[in-house]
């Protein structure tokens, strides 16, 4: 490495190998980010971004290759080191304290004293107040108590800290997930002076839009090694989607194949042809501004969308869980407004949640305990009494039905693989047989065998004439066990993808419909930028 | 381990040993549980091996005596009442820190109308239906406020502390009713105290209502995930407001049953109950954090609090040691019901579980 691009390099990993066992979760990943430039890193789950990062963070010591800030070697001698080499890092999870001020979580840990040994806040003020001016923070948020605070807000003191503690490199592991549209332009104005001043800053992000709207150089990331690594403006959507998903075969080829089943379900069976379920001009919040779909007896109709689209929203807005704000709903020709999980269930219409073990699951009760709770009113026998041997059959019939794998219908389902907890909520779905069943991310962390055993269920249940919304961020998955597809974005319906276009149904064209269209002006102000 | 032998699943087999089988696989099954804290068979263990100790110490001043250990039971029952209703509320994962105090009130209110030469049973539920309806007080606020029962309560405790000494200014309210006082104090039947009678009913009633019922699972439910509960079809506010309500009406029962045992009312009525309620509760087995607890483990809890401040009452001690022994076996109790346990079930066990479940297999 030649002297003169080691000054323009800030941070530098070379050759980077990561093993955990025998799996190679990196190999050789080479990434060079340069000073007052933004680069942006993508990939899918799993593809080794997080563990690329923790080793830039010093937090994983790398087991080939060597990483370099601001041209010094990295020695993974003590945990902190990165950080006193000038590396900041912005968590995708907050790590605020919500009960402290701005100025408090500024300095947590790091109190300036005064010689009696107390919190010196004013020396504190005057030390952040250049770099709150450069950043355009309000010197208000410093004493505003962070759970006051807008997410914009909470984002910008938690980089505003990162920058306190190290000014060369700023990591951001996701930074838009939470923000609106408006907030993310002015965070992107905020990285870009970082940029300006010297700082390189690496962005990890699923959004590509974002990708073209910020970043000067991108990499992408597939199952630890760089597939496309290029100058922002030498690249476009198209092959960055595709060196994402690169060729990703699916497993379940055995399943019964949908080309024919989807046309099936709308145009040759007529007595099916009316919609069991319209959703007409839904609201809810700030997440869902005008949603607008149909759903038949009979199928699987897949929800898509980014993080933070509305997928799940929707769900427990159908599921009587969150109060509609506009809009109407029909469920079999009737007008249907829950008011309540209890009353959807009444009517017919059962959630399986995204997170099994705070919404699906009593974790601590056993397996019988946990499917039954769903018909205690039908085990209730003379003077309320349960019918136990009933509930046992029940149980067991379930278990035998979905190939629960356990010692028995009393073991309690924390010792459950997540694939045979995720089947115990499935069997509390089958045990209740309802005409409209929601499955948010019913295959997550789910091993591929159980995610087979379900979506044959699933698919079991529409044929017996139920309405299935299947919602996943597994677009593979999706395209292989939904008959139509709607895609969120925005706030609304971006597509809906018909049995007729068959075309359609696959990861890459999915991916292209989910991402947000806002940033395509602010693409050309970029290429100005990059130029400059 | 192989301790179901094949020839033990033979359909043609005898009717003995598969009632052998299955005897053994309920005693591992209970052994388990106790060992897990699921059951209240440690504390069964506890009590027994308590009563032998104090059999041996206290041999010469009557310990051992019916009339005493009768007398245990007597004087329990209030403390064994509330706690039954707290296991419903600790299971609900809420708490009731009201309810002593609603126990005076009950008792002066009961006492008054009975002085005003009411029937006596209207007098006593009346009793019981000021202490429904200071629960369902809690309940509402609970679920409507979406505040922490442990506030609610506080605040009502302190209300009903008050409201106590306010209601006869402090005063003593004596009682003379005959069928009262059989029904809710003196009375016995044979050499068994009447009050015995109300703990067992108690005992029945509640812990067929928690184990047997679908009311029980859904209280259970509610403490165990009050989300997934919800999202099963569960009404979870109606959950917290009926066992609220259960130990309100629970503590004005127990403020009847001592104006039956006093023949008088005053304000200072259960006052050092609480500390008493909630440990019977607790070392009975139920989590603080809900989903687990069992009435028969507060029953035999609340009879062993009350063994031990017998038995320091025989050797000399007061209410000030009473109650300091009370304190370090609550604790005592949470730090062996919280342990690291295991999860796995034993070997032996699970052989014996898997027998039985291919035979209901094989049968069905």
């Amino acid at each position: 490495m030649d002297a003169s691009l080691q000054t323009e390099t800030v941070l530098g990993m070379q050759g980077i190998g990561k093993r955990f066992g025998q799996v190679w979760v990196l190999k050789n990943v080479d990434v060079r980010v340069r000073r007052g430039s933004i680069h942006a890193i993508v990939g899918h789950n799993g593809a080794g971004k997080s563990t690329l990062m923790k080793i830039a963070l010093g937090a994983v010591k790398p087991t080939e290759g060597e990483v370099r800030v601001a041209g010094r070697e990295l020695t993974y001698s003590r945990p902190a080191e990165a950080r006193t080499l000038g590396l900041g890092m912005v968590m995708q999870e907050r790590s605020l304290i919500r009960t402290l001020s701005g100025l408090d979580n500024l300095y947590l840990n790091a109190e300036r004293k005064s010689a009696l040994g107390l919190v010196d806040v004013r020396k504190q003020r005057t030390e952040i107040a250049g770099l709150l001016e450069e950043l355009a923070i309000p010197r208000s948020l410093l004493s505003t108590m962070t759970s006051d605070m807008s997410t914009i807000e909470q984002e910008l003191i938690e980089i505003a800290r990162a920058l306190r503690l190290g000014s060369q490199v700023l990591i951001l592991d996701e930074p838009t997930a939470p923000l609106g549209r408006d907030e993310i332009t002015r965070l992107f104005g905020v990285l870009r002076m970082i940029a300006a001043r010297g700082a390189g800053i690496v962005i990890i992000t699923h959004h590509l839009a974002e990708v073209f709207a910020v970043s000067d150089a991108v990499t992408c990331l597939r199952e630890g090694q760089v597939v496309l690594q290029a100058p922002t403006n030498e690249t476009n959507m198209a092959s960055l989607i595709s060196a994402m998903l690169g060729n990703r075969p699916w497993q379940g080829s055995h399943l019964p194949a949908h080309g024919g089943k989807r046309v099936d379900v709308r145009s040759t069976a007529p007595q099916k042809s009316e919609p069991s379920l319209k959703v007409l001009n839904l609201k809810v919040g700030t997440k869902l501004a005008d949603v607008s779909f149909e759903a038949f007896r009979g199928e699987v109709l897949g929800v898509v969308g980014l993080a933070g689209s509305g997928r799940t929203t929707l769900l427990r807005t159908l599921f009587g869980d969150l109060r509609q704000g506009g809009g109407e709903i029909q469920f079999q020709d009737k007008r249907y407004r829950p008011k309540s999980t209890q009353d959807a269930m009444e009517q017919g219409v059962f959630l399986i949640p995204e997170d099994r073990g705070v919404h699906g699951l009593m974790l601590a009760k056993s397996i019988a305990e946990n499917i039954t709770i769903v018909i205690l009113r039908r085990l209730s026998g003379l003077m309320g009494l349960l019918n136990f041997s009933k509930a046992r059959a029940q149980a067991q019939r379930m278990m035998k039905a979905l190939d629960i794998r356990a010692t028995g219908a009393d073991q309690t389902v924390i010792e459950l693989s997540g694939g045979n907890q995720q089947k115990v909520v499935l069997a509390k779905a089958l045990t209740l047989s309802p005409d409209l069943v929601l499955l948010d991310e019913p295959t997550f962390g789910v091993d591929i065998g159980a995610t087979h055993e379900i979506i044959a269920k699933v698919r079991a249940m529409a044929d017996e004439g139920a309405t299935i919304l299947w919602a996943s961020s597994d677009l593979l998955e999706v395209t292989h066990v939904a008959d139509r597809i709607i895609v969120l974005r925005d706030g609304v319906v971006g597509a809906t993808i018909g049995p007729e276009q068959a075309d359609k149904f696959t990861e890459d064209a999915l991916v292209a419909m989910m991402q947000r269209q806002q940033f395509e002006e602010t693409g050309a102000a970029e290429a100005e930028h990059v130029g400059g | 381990m192989s301790v179901a032998k094949t020839d033990d699943l033979n359909p043609s087999e005898p009717r003995g040993s598969r009632l052998w089988l299955r005897a053994r696989r309920w005693a591992g099954a209970v052994a388990w549980g106790a060992y897990r804290g699921d059951n209240p068979g440690i504390l069964v263990g506890a009590m027994i091996v308590l009563i032998a100790i104090f059999a041996y110490l206290l041999r010469d001043t009557g310990f051992m005596s019916s009339i005493n250990l009768l007398s245990i039971v007597r004087v329990s029952t209030t403390i064994t009442i509330m706690s039954i209703a707290i296991v419903f509320v600790l299971c609900a994962g809420e708490i009731d820190l009201s309810i002593a105090a609603i126990v005076p009130v009950s008792a002066l209110i009961t006492a008054l109308m009975l002085s005003w030469n009411y029937n006596f049973l209207l007098a006593a539920l009346t009793g019981v239906v000021f202490g429904a309806g200071v629960g369902f007080l809690n309940g509402l606020a609970v679920v409507f406020f979406k505040i922490p029962s442990f506030v609610v309560t506080l605040g009502s405790m302190g209300i009903m502390q008050g409201l106590a000494q306010i209601v006869t200014n402090a005063s003593t309210v004596s009682i003379a009713n005959d069928p009262f006082f059989f029904w809710f104090g003196g009375g016995s039947v044979g050499p068994i105290p009447i009050l015995a009678f109300w703990s067992l009913g108690g005992l029945i009633i509640g812990s067929v209502i928690l184990s047997r019922t679908a009311i029980g699972r859904r209280v259970l439910a509610t403490g165990a995930n009050a989300a997934a509960a919800r999202f099963s079809g569960i009404r979870t506010g109606r959950v917290k407001v009926g066992v609220l309500m259960a130990s309100g009406a629970a503590g004005g029962l127990a403020g009847v049953l001592y104006d039956g045992q006093y023949a008088a009312a005053n304000f200072t009525i259960g006052a050092n109950d609480l500390l008493s309620v909630i440990s019977a509760a607790i070392i009975g087995g139920a989590a603080l954090e809900g989903g687990k607890g069992t009435v028969l483990g507060a029953v035999v809890a609340s009879l062993l609090v009350g063994t031990l401040n017998n038995a320091l009452v025989l050797i000399g001690f007061g209410a000030p040691q009473q109650v300091m022994v009370q304190g370090v076996i609550i604790v005592a109790a949470v730090v062996v019901s919280s342990r690291p346990g295991r999860r796995t079930r034993w070997r032996w066990l699970v052989a014996l579980e898997e027998a039985e479940h291919e035979r209901d297999a094989r049968k069905a």
